[in-house]
């Protein structure tokens, strides 16, 4: 067991405790970033650090031998993040902090710090600051590809589509690779070219050796674009390759959850969305882990993890970060005071205007009753004529609340189109509606 | 493992005074929900970690001009079950001038791969890239052939063709060819040399035959890095080799040791593209020197499709290129990588300053205290930038002239134009780096000595380690047979 998997297992253990929110603050999981350094040293065969341990321990005894050295500081800073992202564990991001803003300070324009800052913002979910900080890396260093992984990633949350699209094609310019591929995909997913987007994302994973992170995050992104087309089969083959290549993946195994939940296999997807949530503990994974468990009828087991959810908001909170789109669309959904969600959401409309957030608006608005207002929110997130199933249907929900008929049976049309089983909460409420559309409105084509 | 990857080159680092050592592995994202693909692609396919160019020193191919290139820096040997293989989409290339304007764009080599899943492997759905048993062939035949009986175990097998270019001519020269696997083990490649060997093609040019290999072969290249990282604290200090130590090339096994430092890339391999070319072939009339350099490219996309119009809108945009060792690492700053990868060498004018007022030499007279020459270097620019001092055209190529005849293995000294004898007498070797360059040279404690000026040429400066941890060869591809995954290795030798 990993120091994360231990923690993780602790905070579980924490919440049926009853005890959660009580020992969650910044340090309930310290980040203690050389795991398994101790069991070395107690004895037994020397284990090889994974890559990640092993240069922060390095770069952290260079630190060690020489506080000033600002090349250690930045990439210390991302290998923090880099951590972050393996174990969904906040708690690194106030340590990145510190050593990039150490950096920064005695080289206030260095590209590289400013990319690690930048990143740290949008993992905090703060995507005007970084995309101020990936147009200040830019500016520094015109060529830099990461810089505009950064402008474009901010864009893209922003709202501001050609932007984003522009930074794109301009990091792509640069230097054609995994992480400008993986971005070309995006916004065609985004744009509704799903075809183009499992192109590019094959690509993006085709640029990289197999095994590595990044190559099997795309990976598992290409299995999500499968499983959003309607192709479980391809979408679960394509995980177990990102299993193999990486054992023990998370969002790999996530992603075989989400396969075997929508064919109804609710055993073994409770199974495996608990050990990827064991591994890291993130609030969308656990939040498919409720739906699961109602889905299973296991309603103890879903109040449960929705209470650790509610820890994790609070944990990813105490380190900076912003949740609000997330836990609003948990709320709505939840039927969990959707007017006040419906608030927050309107809160974040105001800062960003992506489609998501916009869906997501037009979904609590929905639920806290005035369809009206809704559909201009749903229009906004149809914007761009992406192909998620699940924006689609909470389209057309809300054009059947209003009575229109034709639109809604449309959209359902599209939904059961693209992937009829794309919810374990809604797949069968869309059949079961758009066929009493079909009995309300004429013939059905 | 480390996957010494940047490592490789990013060698005598200086990391510590100015430049930033990403590392390797760092991707660099986010854990939360919004979709972040990584913000940073080490792509170690189309990581070039060594070129090199130089006359054939094989006995009685004096005529013939070498090429290789190294890609994927730090494999290590047992990386099962997919192991090591060249990227299809990556396009990898020589680029060649041979008239002396400094434009690298009068011949090129390009090569590029294909994957094919097959043989048993496939038939039995193992997720496994090799399968085979010495022990037991009836059942499993071990890997002995590339193609045909006794290859049913090679599950994944590239192709590749190599193409000539040469201003508007595209020539397919070689096709189909086969590139050799990484090594294993003995269970599933009992004779990984044989293998290998089959590998080996000869070409039909113009001007006499050629040969080309591409495969895995042991890592070249020899280095301290752990020292040099730990803020340049060599292994002994000051880092100074003694006359006779400096002397060493390591002719007579019984002598084949390094005076202080630690190889840290023994027992690791790389992933090899060799060629064997006639001369005459590249050679211009009244031209001697040539210069080039290896680049690796891919495919330019439209973020957005027309239409549903392709993925590739077909232009290849180079993502690397290397010409002389450690310019990327040690010369060029840190805010201007990936726009120097990108350019082509002829532009190198924009990074004049880089070479004028080396932070290598920098660093150097910061850690030891002994004065180096940090300004106004236009020795190097001409070293590195120019056929001739009188050029005006600056472009960053390794360049070798032709008329030096190449000097066999076994005479070669790895210091090349600084080599001494024990007493201290010169004893030049003038087909050594930066008159191309070899397996064999030492570029390191060349690199240090004239970066760092008088002082460190004088002092024999260096990093203690002089010796590849695997001989060299003296037949084409030239590089050292790789370490077996089975039974890998590192250590010093």
């Amino acid at each position: 067991m990993t120091p994360w998997q231990r923690a993780g297992a602790a905070l579980a253990l924490a919440v049926v405790l009853g005890a959660a929110v009580e020992v969650l603050g910044p340090s309930a999981r310290r980040a203690e970033p050389v795991p398994g350094l101790s069991g070395a040293v107690v004895g037994g065969p020397a284990v090889p650090l994974p890559r990640t341990d092993r240069s922060i321990a390095d770069l952290q005894g260079r630190l060690r031998a020489n506080g000033d050295d600002r090349g250690a500081q930045t990439s210390l800073g991302l290998l923090y993040l880099q951590k972050a992202r393996e174990t969904a564990d906040p708690a690194y991001y106030p340590k990145a902090e510190g050593v990039l803003r150490q950096a920064l300070a005695s080289a206030p324009e260095d590209p590289d710090t400013l990319v690690g800052l930048g990143v740290l913002a949008l993992a905090r979910h703060d995507f005007a600051g970084g995309l101020a900080l990936g147009e200040r890396a830019a500016r520094a260093s015109p060529r830099k590809s990461a810089a505009y992984g950064i402008v474009t990633d901010a864009n893209v949350e922003l709202g501001r589509y050609d932007e984003a699209i522009a930074a794109a094609q301009r990091m792509v310019d640069i230097r054609p690779d995994q992480s400008s591929y993986a971005r070309a995909s995006y916004l065609r997913e985004l744009h509704g070219d799903v075809d183009g987007a499992i192109e590019m994302m094959q690509a993006a994973v085709d640029a990289d050796a197999p095994g590595r992170e990044g190559t099997e995050w795309a990976r598992v992104q290409l299995g999500n674009l499968y499983f959003n087309a309607g192709q479980i089969d391809s979408a679960e083959s394509t995980y177990r390759l990102s299993l193999a290549f990486l054992p023990d993946y998370f969002q790999a195994k996530a992603g075989l959850a989400r396969a075997a939940a929508a064919r109804g296999d609710y055993d073994q997807a409770i199974r495996l969305y608990s050990e990827a949530t064991q591994v890291a503990p993130l609030p969308d994974l656990v939040a498919q882990l409720v739906d699961v468990y109602h889905a299973a009828g296991r309603e103890n087991d879903a109040a449960q993890a929705q209470a650790l959810l509610r820890a994790e908001e609070k944990l990813y909170a105490a380190n900076g970060v912003d949740t609000d789109l997330e836990m609003a669309l948990f709320d709505a959904d939840h039927d969990v005071d959707a007017a006040g969600a419906a608030q927050r959401l309107q809160r974040v409309w105001q800062q960003r205007r992506s489609v998501h957030v916009a869906d997501a608006l037009a979904w609590a608005t929905f639920k806290a009753g005035d369809c009206r207002a809704a559909e201009g929110y749903a229009r906004e997130a149809l914007r761009l004529g992406t192909r998620d199933a699940l924006m689609l249907y909470h389209a057309g929900r809300i054009a059947a609340c209003l009575g229109q008929v034709g639109r809604a049976r449309a959209l359902l049309d599209d939904v059961l189109r693209t992937n009829p089983r794309f919810s374990v909460r809604y797949a069968s409420d869309a059949a079961v509606l758009r066929d009493q559309l079909a009995g309300e409105g004429g013939t059905v084509r | 493992m480390l996957r010494l990857r940047v490592l490789t080159r990013t060698a005598l680092l200086l990391a510590l005074v100015t430049v930033l050592v990403l590392p390797p592995w760092a991707q660099v994202g986010d854990a939360a929900s919004h979709r972040e693909a990584p913000a940073i692609s080490m792509d170690p396919e189309a990581d070039i970690t060594d070129f090199f160019m130089f006359r054939s020193y094989e006995p009685g191919k004096g005529d013939k001009l070498i090429l290789i290139m190294d890609v994927i820096p730090g494999e290590e040997p047992s990386s099962g079950p997919n192991y090591w293989n060249f990227d299809p989409n990556v396009l990898y290339s020589f680029e060649i001038d041979n008239d002396g304007d400094g434009k690298a764009n009068d011949v090129s080599f390009e090569f590029s791969f294909t994957t094919e899943l097959r043989g048993e492997v496939t038939a039995l759905k193992l997720p496994l890239s090799y399968l085979g048993d010495a022990d037991a062939p009836d059942k499993l035949p071990p890997i002995t052939k590339l193609d045909g009986p006794g290859s049913e175990g090679l599950g994944l097998r590239q192709k590749y063709s190599v193409t000539m270019v040469k201003g508007n001519d595209r020539t397919v020269i070689a096709d189909g060819l086969i590139a050799v696997p990484s090594n294993v083990g003995p269970r599933t490649m009992p004779d990984y040399d044989a293998l290998a060997a089959q590998g080996i093609y000869n070409l039909d040019l113009p001007g006499g035959g050629g040969r080309v290999f591409a495969g895995q072969r042991d890592d070249p290249f020899y280095i301290d890095l752990g020292a040099t990282f730990d803020t340049l604290n060599f292994r002994r200090n000051p880092p100074l080799l003694t006359m006779a130590e400096d002397a060493n090339d390591g002719a007579v096994d019984a002598q084949w040791f390094n005076p202080f430092g630690v190889d840290m890339l023994s027992g690791f391999n790389v992933n090899t593209i060799a060629l064997e070319v006639p001369m005459s072939l590249i050679r211009r009339a009244g031209q001697p020197k040539i210069g080039a350099y290896a680049s690796t490219a891919r495919r330019n996309v439209h973020v957005i499709r027309r239409d549903g119009g392709p993925v590739d809108s077909g232009r290849f945009i180079q993502v690397q290129r290397l010409a002389n060792p450690l310019i990327n690492e040690v010369i060029i700053g840190t805010q201007d990588k990936d726009a120097w990868n990108a350019v082509d060498p002829q532009d190198e004018a924009q990074f004049l300053d880089y070479y004028l007022n080396p932070r290598l030499a920098l660093a150097l007279q910061l850690v030891f205290g002994v004065p180096a020459a940090t300004s106004n270097r236009t020795d190097l620019r001409d070293a590195l930038l120019k056929y001739a001092p009188t050029d005006t055209q600056l472009s960053e190529l390794l360049r070798l002239d032709t008329t030096v005849p190449p000097t066999p293995l076994a005479n070669q000294h790895r210091l090349g134009p600084l080599a001494h004898d024990a007493a201290g007498n010169p004893t030049p070797d003038p087909a050594g780096w930066p008159n191309g360059r070899r397996p064999k040279d030492d570029v390191t404690d060349v690199a240090v000595r004239l970066v760092g000026g008088p002082n460190y040429i004088q002092a024999l400066a260096g990093d203690g380690v002089n010796f590849n941890d695997k001989p060299l060869t003296t037949s084409f591809p030239f590089l050292a047979s790789p370490h077996n995954g089975r039974n890998r290795v590192h250590q010093n030798p």
